[in-house]
């Protein structure tokens, strides 16, 4: 969870019509919170979640007093949710805020060795943007949609190492990747797709290979596409990246909810 | 010696008012003195504490009367056991206050120091940009509750008129049970 929390109060403070929590993940269990109430909680355009949960205080839950609901690229939340500060959820006795938190899983701490089968020096974890929007007033309509996005890699570390970079993809419909080796020696790349699962480090994911890791000659390019229909949902991308001398290479991927 | 001049005849036809008094000779009625007035129209100081007395309509409408006022009402997060908080204290007048929610609340308004629980219906709940005008009478307080941060406007515009016409008809009410013999 970022340090100091985006408050709502300030949006309030700053005669904003919406509160914009906009901020990446920084572990699997990160929750906000909100004080102030909404007419309408949408998916916003950076994030890189697709689904997201708003859990509420309920007088009709008991006993804990938290009903919750859940929020996607498909689908808003329309409709009045409030706090109540002046009640508490149980057994946790904490006051009854509007509280936002991911559904979709993120472990950073996974063992990416495993996945690839052979020893990776380091990982670069891109953490995931968590972007919701929270409406003070009627929408007249929405339409959530996150922004497609290019993730770009050049030159990484400052030795030659094998690299395990993780983007996140979160049931993107489409992406593409494409890889070059600037070098004038070989480089390696392989592209495999995850899914975080709740578990430990040793089991914590599932996996599938986009593209078999290969050594590279000097100035070949590795390109290609990924649908849905042909390699599934998933959570993330995990690129590795062998460098070898002046560490120059360039990886692009880009990612899209539409076809 | 100097000369004593004569009486012109319009200090003399002065020193015989008023005519309607049935006294021609006394004087007329010397004008208010600088007695320190309320702005109800009530003597500072009773004449006579021993009587009740009616309140007299004011004379003059101060600057303080008319004086409008619009800002931005922040509720904040309510503590335990703080007492309600006030939006609009009508002490000295008649007051239109309209209030408009910004956010989504929910947030009550009314005249009941308690409020809550917000949807007992002790209270008005707003609704997000509705404005909603009360009539304040003077010496009510109107009280604002909610369960959050949230944005209200706020606009007051004062009666002076009503407190008058309030005085005014006291002094009928007073005349007429004059007439009727009746001591107020």
């Amino acid at each position: 969870m970022s340090y100091p929390q985006p408050s709502s109060n300030g949006a309030v403070n700053a005669a904003q019509d919406f509160f914009r929590l906009n901020t990446p993940l920084v572990s699997p269990g990160d929750i906000y919170e909100s004080e102030v109430g909404a007419l309408a909680f949408a998916i916003g355009p950076e994030s890189d979640l697709a689904n997201i949960a708003i859990d509420y205080y309920d007088t009709t839950q008991a006993p804990t007093f938290m009903n919750s609901v859940a929020i996607s690229v498909s689908r808003t939340m329309v409709g009045q949710i409030s706090p109540d500060l002046t009640q508490t959820y149980q057994p946790s006795n904490v006051p009854g805020r509007t509280l936002i938190r991911p559904t979709d899983l993120y472990n950073p701490s996974i063992d990416l060795a495993t996945i690839v089968g052979f020893p990776i020096d380091d990982s670069y974890f891109v953490a995931p943007q968590l972007d919701v929007i929270q409406y003070f007033n009627q929408q007249p309509g929405l339409v959530p949609s996150r922004n497609d996005k290019t993730f770009e890699f050049q030159r990484i570390g400052n030795a030659a190492a094998t690299w395990a970079i993780v983007i996140p993809y979160y049931g993107r419909k489409s992406g593409s990747y494409r890889f070059v080796n600037n070098a004038a020696v070989n480089q390696g790349f392989g592209l495999w797709s995850i899914n975080y699962t709740i578990g430990d480090a040793n089991n914590g994911y599932a996996i599938e290979n986009i593209v078999a890791f290969t050594s590279e000659a000097a100035g070949a390019i590795v390109k290609g596409s990924i649908e849905q229909s042909t390699n599934g949902t998933f959570d993330a991308l995990v690129a590795v990246v062998q460098t070898a001398g002046t560490r120059k290479f360039a990886l692009r991927v880009d990612v899209s909810d539409t076809d | 010696m100097a000369a004593t001049k004569p009486p012109t005849l319009a200090s003399r036809v002065a020193g015989l008012l008023p005519l309607a008094s049935g006294n021609l000779l006394r004087r007329p009625t010397p004008a208010p003195s600088s007695t320190p007035m309320s702005k109800i129209g009530v003597p500072a100081a009773p004449i006579d504490r021993n009587r009740a007395q009616v309140p007299q309509p004011a004379a003059q409408t101060g600057k303080g009367d008319l004086r409008q006022a619009a800002y931005v009402y922040f509720t904040k997060v309510p503590a335990v056991g703080a007492a309600t908080p006030v939006l609009y204290s009508a002490d000295r007048l008649w007051a239109k206050v309209t209030v408009t929610l910004e956010t989504a609340g929910p947030v009550a308004v009314g005249f009941n120091s308690s409020l809550t629980p917000l949807t007992s219906g002790k209270g008005i709940l707003l609704t997000t940009d509705a404005p909603v005008t009360f009539d304040v009478a003077k010496g009510n307080k109107l009280y604002i509750q909610a369960a959050g941060v949230n944005r209200v406007n706020v606009q007051v515009q004062s009666y002076p008129w009503l407190e008058q016409i309030t005085g005014l008809l006291m002094n009928l009410v007073n005349t007429v049970l004059g007439a009727m013999g009746v001591t107020p």
